[in-house]
């Protein structure tokens, strides 16, 4: 078939290379298929001494296909450039075709509590990150190769190949340092199973970085062997540049979780007696809160956390609307109040939740599939710290299941009832019931083995010396006077014991337990 | 009517150092042999004819169209061995005659096509086999069928039969023959015995020029008057050494020596002028002459 580079996938994989190099693949499956009960993306993060061995096979076999110069073919092909993209179309073919081994591992050993969306986006994660390494191997193999034209050139595809594997590997947690991570930016860092990956803005960008690098060198090889030099060389300087422009972008655009301002809130004379939201979860949050406030003494503005993620569309009290400032966190809206007065106050706003803790994980995220919104933590709603129990009235609308204290969400739902904070969560997670209490919890999770973690959560709890817990709280959980148990996930270093009681449900840090 | 390849006036140099100087001259189909000592600029000849270089002046026509001008370069119309014919040990030789194939564009059935050149070079019994399990003889044949697949109208072959055993030149000669009937067939060469075996057309590249285009007959013929035969002793033979370029040396007893030399002004007491030479004495003479 002419255009298909039959030839060359012959010459690559015909080889004993290429049989140790599928035996370590099969090997590798079977030594982390265990992980596939927990979830695909912890396979996808622990398979990378897979994805090392598959880079190093397409690297050391296109570096000395392309170093071999045999007249014949030099006189036939003419142009190196094109078997260069002849070799990194074998490359991609060889990668696809030897992706399907762990992927057929990833289907046939899953965890069988994996929703059909997880699947997807684990098999996609996989395959994206397998061929964009393997990509980027084949082009430093092809590059230093064609440049070289010498069977060092291996030796030196492999030192610059082992730069990115010692940047990836490295446990230095920057925004430029998750840029040359060749595999799973997560790599060092355990995640939360509910979420699985995420396939945001930075999860792209991250790609782009490496597509660029490629194009780079590329442009390398073709600034030596086209006769327009210098035009390649401007181009291979402007991918330089892009580069650093996704570096500075991504960094600009990266969302980090910020401690409140709660100084503002010391003996605020008003308080929400109700909410009403009118809620939308897509791959962005939407909301219209409409907030009943009182008031016990007089004051010129009214201070509400809203994170800064969103961007507020209006505010209005009373039906008019009114002057606010949205700024660290901090939404001013500038309202005179009289004592005992009550005011109706609706704000609308979105915005996309992708929050990253110190570690440069992803912490607080809405997501069309995934959510983690713990209420009294992330302001993703105006409140106030420390809420004092107010009536919800929550209509929501999200194609994934949403699990709250207010109960559970599927598609267009209305819940009501008494909290003192809502806290919305969906993704990689199972229900199960034991003596009345109903358990959410991740999909890896065994209800003994979480209960029995919870037990002693619990009473280390007791016995710290300072706790976030109130009494009453902790003789609640004591007493198991709970009714729904909900996994969340928030930072590990808030000091709260990984523990919350909202009403009648308690909500376990996934770090914790 | 037959193909026509004509070089015309085609110099190359790099930089200062001349390598060909207005080189002209033109072949039909059969065997053309091109000779010439090591930096004669046969090689750089090869390499312009492949379109792997290009002339500083002049210009390369096969059967009417520039070759230097085509682009792309008409793989399809010219077959090309090189002296040393290697390959990925790892593929087999049907997998190279497939590529080649499909690189030639070429228009007939592939299975058909490559069925044929292989049952032409006898490559049967290795055809499926890796190329790094071939023997010289074999790696030679590919070589060949590779060149000729798509019946090319000019061949470019260089040193065909370098490496390989007697048998197996004898074998090879027999293709080229073969294969020179409907095509052009250029090849450049160090084994004279082989050039008079099967070139219709001699030409010799001296100092970066033509020194010779014609037939073995016509080389032979020119050569003749200008090479003298002398019987002689060893000390008669050492004087003659420093006066005259002895060409070939043959001792027929202790201290009698049968001698071919190439006859300068002055001529040699008792030396004769035979009616029958050697295509390498004809070589050597206008290669000294």
């Amino acid at each position: 078939m002419n255009g298909f580079p039959t030839f060359y996938i012959k010459a690559m994989i015909k080889n004993p290379i290429f049989f140790i190099y599928i035996s370590f693949v099969l090997f590798f499956v079977y030594f982390i298929k265990g992980s596939l009960h927990i979830t695909i993306f912890e396979f996808v993060r622990l398979f990378f001494h897979g994805y090392i061995c598959s880079n190093l096979f397409l690297l050391i076999s296109t570096a000395w296909v392309i170093s071999k110069r045999y007249e014949s073919l030099v006189f036939l092909e003419r142009d190196v450039l094109k078997k260069q993209w002849k070799l990194l179309f074998s490359a991609f073919i060889i990668s696809s075709v030897v992706a399907l081994l762990p992927m057929a591992a990833m289907l046939a050993f899953k965890n069988p509590l994996t929703d059909g969306s997880f699947l997807w986006k684990g098999l996609v994660h996989f395959f994206i990150l397998w061929t964009l390494s393997n990509m980027l191997a084949a082009t430093i193999g092809t590059t230093i190769g064609i440049l070289v034209q010498h069977r060092a050139s291996i030796l030196l595809s492999l030192l610059l190949y082992g730069y990115f594997l010692w940047k990836s590997i490295n446990t230095t947690i920057t925004y430029q340092q998750k840029l040359l991570n060749i595999f799973d930016d997560y790599m060092q860092v355990e995640t939360n199973t509910m979420s699985g990956t995420i396939f945001n803005l930075n999860y792209f960008l991250d790609k782009l970085f490496l597509i660029l690098l490629m194009l780079f060198l590329l442009l390398i090889t073709y600034s030596v062997y086209r006769k327009k030099k210098t035009a390649y060389i401007l181009l291979a300087v402007l991918a330089l540049l892009a580069m650093k422009g996704v570096v500075i972008y991504g960094e600009k655009h990266v969302q980090k979780i910020r401690a409140y301002p709660t100084a503002e809130f010391a003996h605020v004379p008003y308080a929400v007696q109700t909410y009403k939201m009118d809620l939308a979860l897509t791959n962005r949050l939407k909301n219209t809160a409409e907030l009943e406030m009182s008031f016990s003494s007089a004051g010129d503005a009214i201070n509400l956390l809203l994170d800064d993620c969103f961007t507020i569309d209006s505010v209005k009290v009373n039906d008019s609307p009114v002057k606010y400032s949205h700024k660290n966190n901090l939404l001013k809206i500038d309202v005179p109040y009289r004592p005992n007065e009550t005011k109706k106050i609706v704000v609308s706003y979105e915005g996309d939740v992708q929050l990253e803790d110190d570690l440069g994980v992803l912490t607080y995220y809405v997501t069309s599939d995934a959510v983690n919104l713990p209420g009294w933590l992330f302001a993703w709603y105006p409140a106030m710290p420390e809420p004092k129990p107010s009536y919800y009235d929550v209509r929501l609308d999200a194609s994934a299941k949403i699990y709250s204290n207010l109960g559970i969400f599927t598609g267009e739902t209305e819940r009501k009832g008494e909290t003192s904070s809502l806290s919305l969560f969906a993704g990689q997670y199972q229900t199960l019931t034991d003596n009345g209490v109903t358990y959410i919890l991740p999909i890896d999770a065994h209800l003994d083995v979480f209960q029995s973690s919870l037990k002693g959560l619990i009473n280390q709890a007791a016995k710290a010396r300072h706790r976030t817990l109130s009494a009453s709280d902790l003789q609640s959980l004591q007493n198991r006077a709970y009714k729904t148990v909900i996994v969340g996930s928030w930072p590990n270093g808030l000091d709260d014991e990984g523990l919350r009681l909202v009403g009648d449900t308690l909500i376990v840090n996934d770090s914790n337990y | 009517m037959g193909n026509h390849l004509s070089i015309e006036n085609v110099s190359f140099s790099y930089g200062k150092n001349v390598v060909l100087d207005n080189i002209s001259f033109a072949c039909r189909d059969g065997i053309t042999a091109l000779l010439g000592n090591n930096g004669a600029g046969k090689t750089t000849l090869m390499n312009l004819l492949t379109g792997l270089k290009k002339p500083s002046r002049g210009r390369i026509m096969l059967n009417g169209i520039d070759l230097l001008k085509t682009k792309p370069y008409p793989i399809d119309q010219v077959g090309y061995l090189p002296q040393t014919f290697d390959m990925y040990g790892n593929v087999t030789g049907y997998d190279l005659l497939s590529y080649v194939f499909d690189l030639k564009k070429i228009k007939t059935n592939k299975k058909e096509t490559i069925d044929e050149i292989v049952e032409r070079f006898h490559l049967g019994p290795v055809i499926h086999q890796r190329i790094g399990k071939y023997s010289g003889g074999y790696k030679r044949r590919l070589g060949i069928a590779q060149a000729v697949i798509g019946k090319p109208t000019l061949l470019i072959i260089d040193e065909p039969t370098a490496g390989l055993d007697p048998e197996e030149r004898a074998q090879f000669r027999s293709y080229l023959s073969e294969i020179s009937n409907d095509a052009i067939t250029l090849i450049s060469t160090h084994i004279i015995e082989d050039v008079e075996l099967y070139s219709q057309q001699i030409i010799i590249l001296k100092d970066h020029s033509i020194a010779f285009d014609g037939s073995v007959a016509e080389m032979i013929s020119e050569s003749i008057p200008y090479i003298r035969t002398l019987e002689t002793d060893f000390s008669t033979l050492m004087a003659l050494r420093k006066k005259v370029t002895v060409i070939e040396e043959k001792r027929l007893s202790t201290d009698r020596y049968k001698i071919r030399f190439i006859k300068n002004e002055q001529d040699v007491a008792d030396s004769y002028q035979e009616k029958e030479i050697s295509l390498e004495n004809a070589y050597i003479y206008f290669q000294n002459r």
